[in-house]
């Protein structure tokens, strides 16, 4: 086990290295100079060849992202944005625990539901609760997450105020207040990933329910919640890789329910830096984001190669 | 399964409620009250880069360094010019040259220092130091020094007449303790300005992206000032969540809101809102007089005649631009109407002019414009100004660009017209300067260099005096009028949403909300 | 009939299969079914509700906003569809080959760069890219780039690995049939048995994949056009007629925002229902396919 979680961890850091190497020639070879951004399209060429040069923006890229690298591997350090002259791991520190603390809810809330919905779907097949949670599945993938949440601020906090309709409100401010500025946005963002998920624990268990080994173990008079305890463990085999990747997808599903609900996290830096063309701090917080989905992907095998020990063999 | 049953059915009762009651009716007894009458929360689109007023850009956050820093000189929410921190307005030598100042002398800084025409000197002198760069000394280079006379007393003198500067005070400058900037640095003032103002509110918080809080400054030289005990300014760009902020009772007052919900919010019990012109806010087709097809003027004309400002006015823009074909509004002091009426609406006057141009057969044009909205979203009015020159035979394409590129680009001239909102100063000659004159910033987007224009503009500074003014604007506003290098679509308006308990709120002529003297009622 | 529902894996999959041909018989037909211009402004007409000259009313600059779902759905359809196009093409080969090389450093290098692309976050990098691209037309070389085909483009790279990886595990199965191993032995060539034998054999995984990704692309569509990165106005898709809808949705004109909504909604699911439908005929032993994004 120990071998195969060095090989997928080797894998991760060169997948890392590579993805940002990508990222870093992206968002540091277009054509126009951060300088012309931050001393205006006007600038003379003098002005904006001294910006540069201050800046290090005159040396080659492969320098350029050596550097980069070197100093966020070592120290961690994101380094400071030319563009508004901040420091780019304070904005992260800032922003990320927002974004991580919505997307951790929202995926609780999505595979905590997921299974329950899944798991009634599957064992009562064909009936309504089935058919009820089977349509609610494909409205679920199928509605884009914003538009829900203007309905639902529209309704459940302009119409009957029962959440604020906006922001996060500090745990310095009463847990309670917290918590319900969080229902909102959470139940949007976890939404969609409720359908998907609770539709793949649906069929994995209506394949395990099928399998010879649980119909002996029924025959043999086992009581009905241990056999279904026991299914429901194999089932999840599959619903594991998935339910995990998810945790990263949902990072991005995060930047548009931010949107709408006016959350300072992760994506309102990210729209911002865009509209102002920091790259810098676009190539900081993509970076972030790329590293939890890595990490994600990571504990997917990890658990999968643990669930599924035949699995570490034929990967490694 | 809430999703699907809650979602289908509260659209069929937004179906079914719409047209008859109303959506958004009883909405008062919400229960996301304010945690407290004292503090007064505002909503605006933006975030600041900066708190620091000489590098300020945007005009909705202003409304922060507005509170934490003030001006010898303010421009007042009517557009006004009155005393700030000086008893009365400047004395003016006949020369035009010498401004005298009388300074209160009741004025400390937030941290207790009195203000000394010392002060005065230095913060001008800091502002124009061209090692600090900062942005808008371009517009304040013509003082040459300011000196003291006594504590309470000081001469500001200008290298050749330019009256503007005063105009410019309010937005672009303030005043701040002697050796400050060495003591505490830029950065001080740029994201945590404590102290050094003297405005009725002191920094206390900046939550990037979020707000910023102010705390009232208890030793404000105007004892009945601030009502409020702390003011939050919020930054919300979703004109929707904005709306529901409001609505929701987690703002008092909201920024720019959305034009749509603007006319039935504002007349909601419980609700307030006005709407009112600017005079500083251009919403304007920059049309490159360098490059075909506006190198004719027949083209540009047609142009001009083809676009009906009073429908984009009030379709478009719901009422948030007020319709006008030069750089004029109606109420504005330097309004001409002769001049106004030059122009016109008239598709059959266009397609003569266009038929007499050159481009007769091909006239056809980009028109870039920003994919983000600032201050008002343009692109409905694009899209139907696209129709309106389709209909005279102007073939345009839309081009959407951010606006910072859009911008860079046109200012390199590379562009063939830019639809755009500039925002100045309420006062005409500073975007005329920038626009119609040689080796301005915006020379290269208009590509169109008057010097009578630039002559005119010179008489113009050296007059402080309305009467004496409006003469030459006459001249100017006639000459834009021959030559129609741009076509105006018409000026922002100002627009606020507020509750019912917001006391004492006037919508600003210069754009940046003014809320030093509003008050809540409990 | 019986048949019909058969091909499509059962009514369900015959229903998204009927909603999925509507659709796009919709787009094709667009010019001939479409009651007004799309484009056409009608300033005076400006949000009129649903009635009986405008069937889903108009929007705010008093276009008629059946005639632009009916037009939308041409690039709503080329993202989703041009992305899985544009990700076959670059995948297809390269599982192909990859799997087809089991064991070799060929295999190796494909794999592990792929799996490198996998860790990117679609959505993210997606509006990361556009962002710094700018929505403008983007010159390559001698090629003037829309956004759309940039968002096409760019999807369907980022769906590449999850595509190849389908494919290179029904090659890597397919290669160790027997029938492989008799082909070689009668001296067939590599790529000849790779793509007149192993080819055909893997190409239902990649079927039922595609439909559902499709799916995925239309959202992702709406989701760019939501942060103003997607389809540029005045052209209409789907997404920015969704997008631009959000701000009359507290002033109560709904149908700028239930047309474009339902539209993508029933589309997305007739994609997922006949993928699923294909799945079940093609593929039964596979139940697990669906993407998230």
């Amino acid at each position: 086990m120990l071998g195969f979680f060095l090989h997928r961890l080797g894998f991760s850091i060169l997948a890392v290295l590579m993805i940002s190497l990508i990222l870093f020639v992206l968002t540091a070879a277009i054509p126009e100079s951060p300088a012309r951004i931050v001393l205006g399209a006007d600038a003379p060429e003098v002005q904006v060849q001294q910006f540069e040069h201050e800046h290090g923006l005159d040396r080659p890229l492969l320098v350029r992202y050596g550097e980069w690298v070197d100093r966020l591997a070592l120290h961690g350090d994101f380094g400071t944005s030319v563009v508004t002259g901040l420091g780019m791991n304070e904005q992260i520190a800032e922003t990320l625990p927002v974004t991580l603390e919505l997307v951790i809810v929202a995926f609780v809330f999505a595979v905590v539901l997921s299974i329950a919905l899944g798991t009634a779907s599957a064992v009562f097949e064909n009936s309504w609760i089935d058919h009820a949670s089977r349509i609610f599945t494909v409205i679920g993938v199928s509605v884009p997450g914003f538009w829900t949440a203007l309905i639902l601020i529209l309704f459940f906090a302009i119409r009957i105020p029962i959440f604020p309709p906006g922001g996060i409100t500090p745990v310095s401010e009463g847990l309670g207040p917290h918590i319900m500025s969080l229902v909102l946005p959470a139940f949007c963002l976890g939404i969609f990933y409720t359908a998907v998920l609770s539709r793949m624990t649906r069929s994995s268990l209506i394949e395990v329910l099928g399998q010879d080994y649980i119909r002996t173990a029924r025959a043999t008079g086992l009581p009905r919640s241990l056999v279904l305890r026991y299914a429901l463990k194999n089932a999840m085999v599959p619903v594991v890789t998935v339910t995990s990747m998810s945790f990263g997808y949902m990072f991005g599903w995060a930047l548009i329910i931010e949107t709408v609900f006016n959350i300072a996290g992760m994506s309102g830096s990210l729209l911002n830096a865009i509209s102002q063309r920091d790259y810098a701090t676009v190539r900081a917080v993509v970076f972030v984001f790329t590293l939890i989905f890595l990490l994600a992907n990571l504990a997917a095998d990890l658990l999968n190669a643990w669930l599924n020990p035949r699995l570490r063999t034929v990967q490694a | 399964m809430s999703g699907f049953v809650i979602t289908r059915r509260m659209l069929m009762q937004v179906a079914a409620t719409l047209p008859a009651a109303g959506l958004l009716t009883g909405f008062d007894d919400t229960a996301w009250a304010q945690s407290s009458g004292k503090t007064l929360t505002l909503a605006i689109p933006n975030s600041p880069n900066t708190l620091d007023p000489i590098n300020a850009v945007l005009q909705d956050p202003m409304v922060i360094n507005q509170c934490i820093f003030e001006n010898l000189v303010e421009y007042d929410v009517d557009g006004v010019l009155r005393p700030q921190l000086a008893r009365a307005l400047p004395e003016i030598s006949a020369d035009k040259l010498t401004y005298t100042f009388d300074l209160r002398d009741d004025v400390q800084f937030q941290n207790g220092q009195p203000m000394t025409s010392e002060d005065v000197k230095y913060s001008f002198e800091s502002m124009l130091d061209k090692k600090r760069n900062a942005a808008r000394r371009v517009i304040f280079e013509k003082i040459a020094r300011v000196e003291t006379d006594g504590p309470h007393r000081v001469h500001v003198i200008l290298s050749e007449p330019y009256a503007p500067w005063l105009n410019f005070l309010t937005k672009y400058m303030g005043i701040w303790p002697a050796g400050s900037r060495e003591r505490y640095g830029d950065d001080y003032f740029k994201m945590k300005p404590v102290g050094i103002g003297t405005g009725p509110g002191i920094f206390e918080e900046w939550r990037p992206n979020q707000s910023v809080t102010l705390k009232r400054n208890p030793n404000y030289w105007d004892k009945s000032l601030p009502k409020w005990e702390r003011l939050v300014v919020k930054f919300v760009p979703e004109d929707a969540t904005r709306t529901a902020y409001l609505l929701a009772r987690q703002a008092d007052i909201i920024g720019a809101p959305a034009p749509r919900d603007f006319a039935s919010l504002s007349k909601r019990s419980g609700l307030a809102g006005e709407v009112r012109s600017t005079f500083g806010g251009w919403s304007t087709l920059m049309m490159n007089n360098a490059k075909p097809p506006f190198d004719d003027i027949n083209v540009r004309r047609a142009v001009n005649w083809a676009i009906d400002r009073q429908k984009l006015a009030q379709y478009a823009f719901f009422g948030m631009v007020d319709p006008c074909t030069l750089p004029a509004p109606r109420q504005a002091w330097w309004y001409d109407a002769e001049a106004d009426g030059s122009i016109g609406y008239d598709p059959e006057k266009a397609k003569g002019f266009l038929a007499q141009s050159k481009h007769a057969t091909d006239a056809a044009f980009e028109m870039t414009l920003p994919a983000t909205p600032y201050l008002l979203d343009l692109k409905d009015a694009a899209v139907a100004i696209q129709s309106q020159l389709q209909a005279v035979g102007i073939r345009c394409t839309l081009k959407m660009t951010e606006p910072l590129v859009a911008l860079g680009q046109a200012k390199k001239g590379e562009l063939q017209a830019l639809l755009m909102n500039l925002t100045s100063p309420g006062e005409p000659t500073y975007l005329l300067g920038q626009n119609f004159t040689e080796n301005q910033p915006y020379s290269k987007v208009s590509g169109y260099a008057a010097p009578e224009i630039a002559d005119l503009l010179k008489q113009a500074y050296a007059e402080n005096d309305q009467a004496a003014l409006k003469p030459i604007y006459a001249k100017i506003l006639k000459k834009i009028a021959d030559d129609c290098p741009y076509a105006w679509l018409g000026f922002l308006n100002a627009a606020n949403l507020w509750r019912g308990n917001v006391t004492d709120f006037r919508v600003n002529q210069g754009i940046t909300m003014d809320v030093r003297s509003v008050g809540l009622k409990a | 009939m019986n048949r019909l529902v058969r091909a499509f894996g059962g009514p369900t999959g015959l229903i998204g299969g009927a909603i999925v041909v509507l659709v796009i018989a919709m787009a094709l037909l667009a010019p001939a079914i479409s009651p007004f211009d799309p484009d056409a402004v009608a300033l005076d007409r400006q949000l009129t509700p649903p009635d009986l000259l405008h069937w889903f009313g108009t929007d705010q600059s008093g276009r008629d906003i059946l005639s632009r779902v009916i037009w939308g759905a041409r690039p709503s359809l080329e993202i989703g569809i041009g992305s899985v196009l544009v990700s076959i093409l670059f995948g297809l080969p390269l599982g192909l080959v990859a799997g087809f090389n089991q064991g070799s450093w060929v295999e190796q290098v494909i794999m592990r760069t792929l799996d490198a692309v996998a860790a990117i976050p679609t959505l993210i990098w997606a509006i990361a890219v556009v962002g710094i691209l700018g929505v403008g037309v983007s010159q390559l070389g001698p090629l003037a780039i829309g956004n759309q085909t940039k968002v096409t483009i760019l999807l369907g790279l980022l769906y590449i690995p999850g595509l190849a990886r389908i494919i290179y595990v029904a090659t890597l199965v397919e290669a160790q049939a027997d029938y492989v191993a008799a082909r070689r032995l009668q001296g067939v060539p590599g790529w000849k048995i790779l793509f007149s034998d192993v080819l055909p054999n893997t190409l239902s995984p990649v079927i039922v994949h595609a439909t559902l990704q499709i799916a995925v692309g239309i959202i992702l569509e709406a989701a760019i056009s939501f942060v103003g990165l997607g389809v540029q106005p005045p052209a209409a898709s789907w997404g920015n007629m969704l997008a631009a809808s959000r701000n009359f949705v507290f002033s109560g004109e709904w149908w700028l925002s239930v047309f474009p909504g339902l539209f993508i909604s029933i589309t997305v699911i007739g994609f997922n229902l006949m993928g699923d439908g294909i799945r079940d005929v093609l593929d039964p032993r596979r139940k697990l396919t669906m993407a998230p994004a």
